[in-house]
């Protein structure tokens, strides 16, 4: 009748909001119309279920009030259960799948004692379960007086945010409850989430999905025995029984996912931020974890996505657009019958700057109650950079420390004092460090509440030229008493233990902690010789501009007799402000000069006894030039009541009892550094390290290409999928390195305040490695170990070893060392699976590739040999490097040589057969795409690993030295990279 | 789109096809048929591999002339499993065969732009999939679920009931906003209530055709619901 593509046919699907490809041409969308065949909705026909009276003859202990709803098991019944008082809902099974199968009932009462194992407030509770005189099974469970999900969704279109995400958060705990009990729900959906009048969220009908299962009919009831489709994982659609925990994971993403944009996720759908203006991002990641077709790399337990939404929770961020929250202005339209939360609660914070915050905190404790926002509110203490934070509600004595929890202080997220001082950890020590140096005004606020506080440090000149007088400038001329005295006045105020730190611990804030180790510091103002050429900055004498603030031109202009750095300005001819210059890995500013900083101990070395006891300082001044005296490892030494306009000191705050400060992961602690280990520290730093700032854009694409604004990037790996001009946004995956460390996928940024200077790519499947500061390996957020590596290969043997395809037990890396030589880590390599040499003195290996044949290991002989199974040798060809391709299940070796480029085909037997040769210049990288693979010549152009797939004429322009492609998954060309 | 076979509508069968004897005539129709049936996902994969539509074309002509030529049926295993995952596996054995013979004759040489044109190309999955075997299934199920449609359409017009057809299968996805019901049975000429039982019977019968489709693509034993499920899945995933 109607033309297949008419104008007036919907863009997107009504049901599921998926848009409609062009091929949908009667204007149906294909999954919905395949899901209604498998499982129709709207009312059966067939079955009537009884009235009300009826049923309440059938069941005597209860009175039956009325039928509630019916769905695609039986029907729901409002009763009260006559002994105890209690309203009740009777649910009952619907008489004809009972008939099939004898052992049913059985099973139906085994599941329903199970289910009424499970005790929890976020689950609907059973009281009872039982057949009726004449054959109905039933249910008798805990009455909520509310509404459930799928109704709110229906009503509203979709929900706030905040309603998702305590809602979410209620079903990852109630899941997580039963998943400990071995329970899997298996058909969580929003008409299985219950929300009470009070607020309450309940998850009904656990365990009934697998209960109603006949085993001889197989998969032919339709909505008894397979979970609601649209919300089972993909595992669940193909193994039917074998699903675990996960598949209630997949099923919680969905509804979480529709209950943010009111669709449901169809194929490559578009982020829930990109859809609603000012929702968190965060959520993108965390459906698309959740959501995950692979269950090994889904969240693996509800526990996990819920930390992960807690995340969201503590730290909310702040954006321009954001949506009100619902306390606010234009509150969603809530169901018409019933008000969901408590109001909050009388009092509450309001805190400068960050507006959302208080907001949420409504919102949290009107979800969560009481008892959790005291849970949370002990972590909303560790506040945000920037504020102040204000006297805590509940107030606690002052006389014992207040613990700190020790995930919440990590150098991006210092703790805030009362002062404003930030303290962030530093590796090796139990302390907090203060990243700056006590502050004129910090040391004001004392000298103003405490008596009797010595004045020399407020008017500290030095030859007509102040010296520490602003606020900001570190506080000059205290003693090592008074500075004592300082942290001992802070430490009552605050009810923590602030001190100074000891020669040790400062140690290993500038970096040199390892390094000193057996060597017992403070031993001599001049170093042993190892650390003859260490200096704080990292680098060598004299130190690059903008380091710190040290005896330089200004300096010298001022006091012309003074000796200064050669070349060298800072600007500052006395004390600078604390934090101008830039901070050390740490985060700590300032430890190289500005000031010299006290230490706890007495100098006390073994060859030279000072003539008064003096105690220890560290890290040079405004004053000082010389390379000796700025070493990381100079001490110096002065009686403890001096008072000099070139002594300062930084204060540390000790952590309590068992909550010690959880090792910030982008240091290294457990390999010892020794001098030649620095050397190889700078290799790996330039190898990770790339200069130069690479831009995306998308020149040369015909058809538009929408991508991310041009920003810059310093590595882009692992593309798959497009964003379609016309359509909002795909769920493309791609991973790119920004230049100041944040990884981005998709634009979310999901670094969590690591940062990382390099990426690997994955190759069949294997995760992407992620370097991190120190070129320390990372997959899945763990380090893969805590020495830093030159390369890494990550790579999934499954065919191999004869395991699954995904399975994690196949993943083999292959990593560098700094010296050269190559460590294999993975189970296959552990449990001697593959036929290895001991390669892990071997110096001569350049490059190791892995493969489904094996291992292939080049050396620098231009020998080449394969270890898998068996061991086979690739000469007599001699080879420069070796690089893997694949076509299908086919495996092509595609090997570099100084001129020739040889397609190897291995043959299922192992055996290598030359295909013909071919010339190419070299290879020089190399990509997986996901419809072929793809290296780069020096020559700029490009090729395919399948002969006939064309080479791109458009990229002959290329300088070849600056370059990430990312080609797209058929091979277009999406983003390049142009030299800067 | 799948051209409306001409022949008035039946299900093919692969059952047909497997229980022929070799060379038969009639096991030889079945599986013309068949391929007739399911050309699309043929192209939709080849053209995904080739990354051009008129390649794509060009090749899956040739592979249907190499599989009707004869003798496919006779040195194909017993076991062929069902139709869907054979028909996958003889066009990628067929592609491989003529990549293998190209690329004697082009290596490291010729030069082709590359397309950036293609649409159809361009809509991409995850890199983790076998994004073509994906292709492949996606096309199959959603030429399944046409045929099934142009098939009831084919049977309302036979009864009249062409408009009738046409109107209301939209309810086929489900119940849903897809307009007002009332007013439609106005429009039709029928009270609210004779509408929405012809709905149902539409759907059921849908349901029925939908289910003779699959079953005409696998063997005796095999479960509709198994490959229904299979077909979803893909579906999902587009």
């Amino acid at each position: 009748m109607s033309d297949p593509v008419s104008p007036d046919s919907p863009a997107t699907c009504p049901k599921c909001g998926a848009p409609l490809a062009d091929s949908d041409a009667k204007g149906l969308c294909h999954a919905c119309l395949m899901a209604e065949v498998m499982q129709p909705s709207g009312p059966k026909a067939r079955w009537e279920p009884p009235t009300a009276t009826d049923l309440a003859a059938l069941l005597p202990q209860y009175e039956i009030d009325c039928l509630l709803g019916r769905g695609g098991m039986g029907a729901v019944y409002k009763g009260r259960q006559k002994s105890l008082d209690r309203p009740v809902a009777v649910k009952i099974l619907s008489a004809e799948m009972e008939d099939a199968d004898p052992a049913f009932i059985e099973r139906f009462k085994n599941e329903a004692r199970a289910m009424a194992k499970l005790a929890h407030p976020g689950i609907v509770a059973v009281y009872d379960s039982g057949e009726t005189a004449n054959g109905l099974l039933f249910i008798v469970m805990e009455y909520i007086e509310g509404t459930d999900v799928a109704r709110m969704i229906a009503q509203s279109g979709r929900l706030h945010s905040e309603y998702a995400m305590a809602i979410t958060a209620h079903v990852c705990d109630a899941l997580a409850y039963a998943h400990e009990r071995g329970i899997i729900h298996r058909d969580i959906k929003p008409a299985n989430i219950m929300v009470g009048q009070d607020g309450a969220v309940k998850v009904a009908d656990f365990g009934l999905a697998k209960m109603s299962q006949s085993a001889e009919a197989g998969l032919t009831r339709s909505g008894t025995v397979m979970g609601t489709l649209h919300y089972m994982a993909p595992e669940a659609l193909s193994l039917g029984n074998a699903v675990d925990q996960r598949a209630d994971i997949y099923a919680v993403g969905v509804m979480l996912y529709q209950m943010l944009t009111g669709k449901l996720p169809q194929g490559l759908f578009e982020l829930p931020s990109m859809q609603i203006k000012g929702l968190d991002p965060r959520y993108d990641g965390i459906i698309a974890k959740a959501l995950r077709e692979d269950r090994d790399i889904r969240y693996q337990q509800a526990v996990e996505m819920r930390h992960d939404l807690d995340a969201i929770l503590t730290q909310p961020v702040v954006r321009a657009d954001a949506e009100k929250a619902p306390a606010q202005a234009n509150p969603p339209p809530r169901p018409a019958h019933r008000q969901l939360y408590r109001p909050p609660p009388a009092r509450v914070i309001v805190r400068k700057g960050r507006k959302s915050t208080p907001l949420l905190w409504l919102a949290f404790i009107a979800a969560f109650g009481v008892a959790a926002w005291l849970y949370w509110k002990r972590t909303a203490d560790v506040t945000p950079a920037g504020e102040v934070s204000s006297k805590p509600l509940v107030t606690r004595s002052d006389s014992s420390p207040q613990p700190l929890l020790p995930a919440s202080v990590t150098k991006n997220r210092p703790f805030v004092n009362s002062l404003g001082m930030k303290f962030v950890p530093v590796p090796g020590t139990q302390v907090l460090f203060c990243i700056h140096e006590t502050r004129r005004m910090d040391y004001a606020a004392y000298a103003a509440s405490e008596a009797g506080v010595e004045r020399s440090w407020e008017n500290q000149i030095q030859d007509g030229v102040p010296v520490g007088h602003e606020d900001d400038h570190p506080v000059v001329a205290v003693s090592w008493n008074e500075a004592r005295a300082f942290c001992s006045w802070l430490s009552k105020k605050e009810g923590r233990a602030y001190r100074l730190p000891t020669d040790r611990e400062w140690s290993f804030a500038v970096g040199i902690g390892q390094m000193e180790e057996g060597i017992k510091a403070p031993e001599s103002s001049s170093p042993s010789v190892a650390l003859l050429n260490v200096f704080p900055w990292n680098g060598s004498y004299p130190p690059p501009p903008t380091v710190g603030n040290f005896n330089d031109t200004a300096h010298k202009q001022r006091f012309p007799k003074a000796a200064t750095i050669e070349g060298y300005t800072d600007g500052f001819p006395t004390t600078a402000p604390v934090m101008s210059f830039k901070p050390n890995t740490h985060g700590l500013f300032d430890l190289s000069g500005n000031v010299w900083e006290w230490c706890e101990e007495l100098y006390q070395p073994s060859h030279y006894k000072p003539a008064v006891p003096s105690r220890v300082l560290r890290g040079g001044s405004w004053e000082n030039a010389s390379a000796g005296r700025l070493l990381s490892a100079c001490r110096d030494h002065r009686e403890p009541e001096g008072h000099f306009n070139i002594y300062g000191f930084r204060v540390v705050l000790e952590v309590s009892g068992k909550d010690t400060v959880i090792t910030p992961p982008d240091a290294v602690t457990s390999d010892k550094l020794r001098p030649e280990q620095q050397k190889a520290d700078a290799v790996w730093r330039s190898r990770w390290s790339k200069p130069g700032r690479l831009r995306l854009h998308t020149e040369g694409v015909t058809s538009p290409v929408t991508i991310s604004a041009v920003e810059a990037y310093d590595d882009i790996v692992s593309v798959a999928g497009v964003a379609p001009g016309t359509k909002a946004g795909v769920l493309a995956r791609w991973i790119a390195l920004r230049a100041n460390g944040e990884l981005v996928a998709n634009r979310v940024n999901f670094s969590q305040g690591q940062r990382y200077v390099g990426i690997v790519m994955g190759y069949n499947g294997a995760p992407d490695v992620l370097i991190r500061e120190g070129g320390l390996p990372e997959v899945r957020g763990q380090l893969l170990r805590t020495a830093p590596v030159l390369q890494v290969r990550a790579f999934r043997m499954a065919a191999l070893l004869e395991l699954p395809e995904t399975s994690q037990d196949a993943e083999v890396y292959a990593l560098q060392n700094l010296d050269g030589t190559w460590s294999l880590m993975g189970k296959p390599v552990d449990k001697k699976l593959l036929l290895l040499p001991d390669i892990s003195s071997d110096r001569t290996i350049q490059n190791i590739t892995l493969s489904e044949l094996g291992i292939t290991v080049v050396r620098s002989d231009g020998t080449c040999r394969l270890y898998g199974r068996k061991e086979v040798a690739l000469s007599p060809a001699v080879f420069s490097s070796v690089r893997e391709a694949r076509f299908g299940k086919q495996i092509w070796y595609a090997l570099g040589t100084n001129g020739i480029l040889t397609y190897l085909k291995v043959s299922p037997a192992g055996e290598p057969d030359y295909a013909n040769p071919s010339i190419y210049t070299d290879v020089a990288e190399f990509f997986g795409g996901h419809m072929g693979n793809y290296w780069r010549m020096t020559s700029g152009l490009w090729a395919a690993h399948t002969p006939d797939l064309p080479m791109m004429n458009k990229l002959n322009a290329l300088n070849p030295d600056f370059f990430f492609l990312a080609l797209g998954a058929n091979g277009d060309l999406l983003f390049w990279i142009e030299p800067k | 789109m799948t051209p409306f076979s001409s022949s008035p509508f039946h299900t093919t069968r692969w059952t047909r096809v497997c229980a022929a004897k070799a060379d038969s005539e009639d096991g030889r129709r079945a599986l013309a048929d068949l391929c007739d049936a399911y050309y699309e996902p043929v192209v939709a994969f080849l053209r995904c591999e080739l990354r051009d539509t008129d390649a794509a074309r060009e090749m899956s002509h040739a592979f249907f002339v190499e599989m009707l030529g004869g003798g496919t049926i006779d040195h194909a295993e017993q076991q062929r499993g069902r139709f869907r995952s054979y028909l996958l596996g003889a066009v990628k054995h067929f592609l491989f065969r003529q990549r293998l013979h190209a690329s004697r004759l082009k290596r490291g040489g010729g030069v082709e732009a590359a397309s950036l044109d293609d649409e159809e190309a361009r809509e991409v999955a995850d890199a983790a999939q076998p994004a073509a075997d994906h292709v492949f299934d996606l096309q199959w199920a959603r030429t399944l679920l046409d045929r099934a449609l142009d098939a009831q359409q084919a049977e309302c017009a036979a009864k009249g009931k062409a408009a009738l057809h046409d109107a209301t299968k939209p309810w086929l996805t489900g119940e849903c906003e897809h307009g007002d019901q009332l007013a439609l049975a106005a429009e039709l000429g029928m009270n609210l209530n004779t509408l929405k039982s012809e709905i149902s019977r539409m759907k059921k019968r849908y349901r029925e055709l939908v289910r003779e489709e699959v079953s005409g693509t696998l063997n005796a034993g095999d479960s509709i619901e198994e490959e229904m499920t299979a077909l979803f899945a893909a579906l999902r995933r587009a």
